[in-house]
């Protein structure tokens, strides 16, 4: 068996593809197919790219626009994510993140050429989004943003693609939010290690005994943040969260669970964690909080 | 160019069906029923040549695009073979055989083989735009299983008065019963006559030595110049061989250029060294600071290198990466050469961080 690996830099972050089979060339191949598909949807929803479907259908918010069979199935599942968490997930909250700081894209996000400005846009409720078979609607004056969800539906799709493709064995990080399945090639579980929030090296590892798919998203303050703000919008306050814990890590079937719920823990902070966690079958996950001292505390849930 | 993505491939019999939406709002493609565009893929990592098709979608279907073709060699092997999702790149749209919006006169579409595509955009335009003017579409194949659109046709037959529908079939098995759409038989003056209309536009489409003898037959019956439309029907388009050809061109000139830049770079080279060596006579501690070792450690921004059996490949993608590929070396499983490879690689394992 051979293990095939490329890194690149996608979607503002590290993108590492790992994929194990037996023949190598096919391995290459399928790993430059799914740079394609990261591109594809980097240049489909990226708030920073003028001309993306994302910016096109901000631009025209309160008019149905015909948009890609992509954009139809993330809008869906965006709209799915915020009934599931009340709410708080929210892809509308990209005018509060705008005037929270976080302009360009990371990392550089005090430079904002080429980024349309919609900081004067209001939220609304994702349940108003039309979706037809081949259009999309946004309330007026709303902007749409999937930087809470985007990473994770993509790492599905991915996953079910090589899947499908027949490559069963492999690990997919984006930028951190990663999804693994199978075993490498000397046959070992994949082990997953979770970074500590004090860049220190390890907070815990999971091994994937039993080689099902399995998603693992962090989500966190320590990274995406500017003077007097981060990237984690409370949408009940529309300010960033203010919260102690400085990341969440969520390991679940379904990346884009994993990812919409990583965010959720963070802004509920430590004290609504735990019932957030309950009502939404979460069984694996780390939070790493700091107390009022600044003191990292790691808190482990069925590791 | 425009980049389009695959979200259907259908495959009837020996004809395969593309279908494409733009890859972004802006990537859309206006068309006329009846033209058609230029379509490319990727290959790896250099975009293969572009083979002309005529389109079979109408005009103002979000944008879809849907092309059909033979697979007749490599080319269409590998056309055929795209999978949903995969990015293809699309130019045009191009040609006339359209017909116009203030169409008045009767229509009389010929068709051979796979000549059937632009008649499919232009019925189906028609359809939509409640165009109903007479037409007959007379469509030439060499057996039953050689009629691409063949259900479709004889369905838009049954649902609209204004059109006929004919499928002449050159070899019919023993065993087939009589069909109304059918006519046995070659496309012939008298099949022809059968459905002559002295002020129709007669649209023809296909093989080379098909459109010939159309055009003859039209012209013997007096038909006028300006009602006889013709389309030449090849998948070795002129466009597609143009631009091959062209391809060959710029990688023939591109080698070349690398060749000579490489033996420029050999020659200076060469002549620093004989420099510094003939320096170094008079001067060892400029000499033993020239040729200490760099590292080298293109692969990874960390600095740390593979030891696996193979050598890191570089990607070739239009970002700057890093590759590795490891080996197990033996068919049992046996870990050694991979523990080495494991503990030097850089993301041996996935780590899960704030992305």
């Amino acid at each position: 068996m051979v293990r095939v690996q490329q890194t690149k830099h996608a979607l503002g972050s590290e993108v590492v593809l790992t994929l194990v089979g037996a023949n190598e060339q096919w391995l290459q191949k399928t790993i430059e197919e799914l740079w394609q598909e990261i591109r594809l949807f980097e240049q489909t929803f990226s708030r920073f790219i003028a001309d993306s479907e994302l910016s096109y259908v901000n631009q025209r918010a309160g008019l149905p626009v015909e948009v890609g069979p992509e954009f139809i199935g993330l809008t869906e599942a965006a709209k799915e994510m915020s009934l599931r968490t009340d709410g708080l997930y929210d892809p509308f909250v990209l005018p509060a993140l705008q005037r929270a700081g976080y302009k360009g894209s990371w990392p550089a996000p005090e430079i904002s050429e080429g980024t349309l400005d919609f900081s004067s846009r209001d939220a609304a409720d994702p349940a108003d989004i039309m979706v037809t078979p081949q259009t999309v609607r946004l309330p007026a004056n709303t902007a749409l943003d999937f930087g809470g969800i985007g990473k994770g539906y993509l790492l599905d799709m991915l996953a079910e693609r090589l899947q499908v493709g027949g490559c069963t064995d492999f690990w997919l990080s984006l930028g951190g939010d990663i999804v693994v399945q199978g075993r490498d090639s000397d046959g070992e579980a994949w082990n997953i290690g979770i970074a500590s929030a004090d860049a220190t090296g390890l907070a815990a590892q999971i091994e994937n005994h039993q080689g099902q798919r399995m998603a693992i998203a962090t989500s966190g303050t320590i990274k995406r943040r500017g003077p007097g703000w981060h990237h984690l919008i409370d949408p009940r306050s529309g300010k960033p969260a203010d919260t102690d814990v400085l990341t969440a890590t969520v390991c679940l079937a379904s990346a884009i669970e994993a990812d919409v719920y990583a965010k959720c823990l963070v802004v509920l902070g430590s004290s609504g964690a735990t019932a957030f966690m309950q009502g939404h079958a979460i069984a694996t996950a780390v939070l790493q909080t700091s107390d009022k001292h600044d003191k990292l505390k790691i808190i482990k849930i069925g590791i | 160019m425009k980049r389009y993505q695959l979200t259907n491939n259908q495959q009837e019999g020996n004809t395969t069906v593309l279908t494409m939406v733009p890859a972004t709002p802006a990537a859309r493609l206006e068309f006329r029923a009846g033209q058609y565009v230029a379509v490319g893929f990727r290959q790896g990592s250099r975009r293969s040549p572009m083979r002309c098709f005529s389109l079979t979608s109408a005009p103002g279907a979000a944008g879809t695009l849907q092309i059909a073709f033979r697979r007749q060699g490599n080319f269409t092997d590998a056309m055929a073979r795209l999978r949903i999702g995969d990015s293809l790149f699309v130019a045009g749209p191009f040609g006339s055989f359209c017909v116009p919006p203030e169409q008045q006169y009767p229509l009389v579409y010929l068709a051979a083989g796979v000549g059937i595509t632009p008649f499919v955009s232009l019925l189906r335009d028609q359809m939509a735009r409640g165009l109903q003017i007479p037409t007959t579409l007379l469509y030439s194949c060499r057996t039953l299983d050689d009629m691409p659109f063949a259900p479709e046709l004889m369905q838009l037959a049954q649902d609209c008065p204004w059109l006929t529908v004919r499928f002449l079939v050159t070899q019919l098995p023993g065993t087939f019963q009589p069909h109304p759409l059918v006519v046995p038989g070659q496309f012939t003056e008298a099949v022809v006559q059968q459905f002559f209309a002295a002020d129709a536009d007669y649209y023809i489409c296909g093989p080379k030595g098909y459109n010939k003898l159309a055009s003859q037959i039209l012209e013997q019956n007096n038909t006028p110049p300006e009602q006889i439309h013709t389309e030449a029907f090849g998948q070795g388009s002129k466009l597609g061989i143009a631009g091959f050809a062209l391809q060959k061109v710029v990688y023939s000139l591109v080698a070349v250029a690398l060749l000579i830049g490489m033996g420029g770079v050999f020659a200076l080279d060469t002549i620093k060294s004989s420099r510094q060596a003939s320096a170094a006579k008079n001067n060892p501690t400029a000499a033993q600071k020239a040729t200490t070792p760099s590292s080298s450690s293109a692969n990874t921004t960390t600095g740390t290198t593979s030891t696996d059996n193979t050598a890191p490949n570089s990607t070739s993608s239009d970002t700057s990466g890093t590759s590795s590929t490891s080996n197990d070396a033996t068919a049992s499983g046996n870990s050694s050469s991979t523990t080495n490879s494991t503990d030097a690689t850089p993301y041996s394992q996935p780590v899960s961080s704030v992305s």
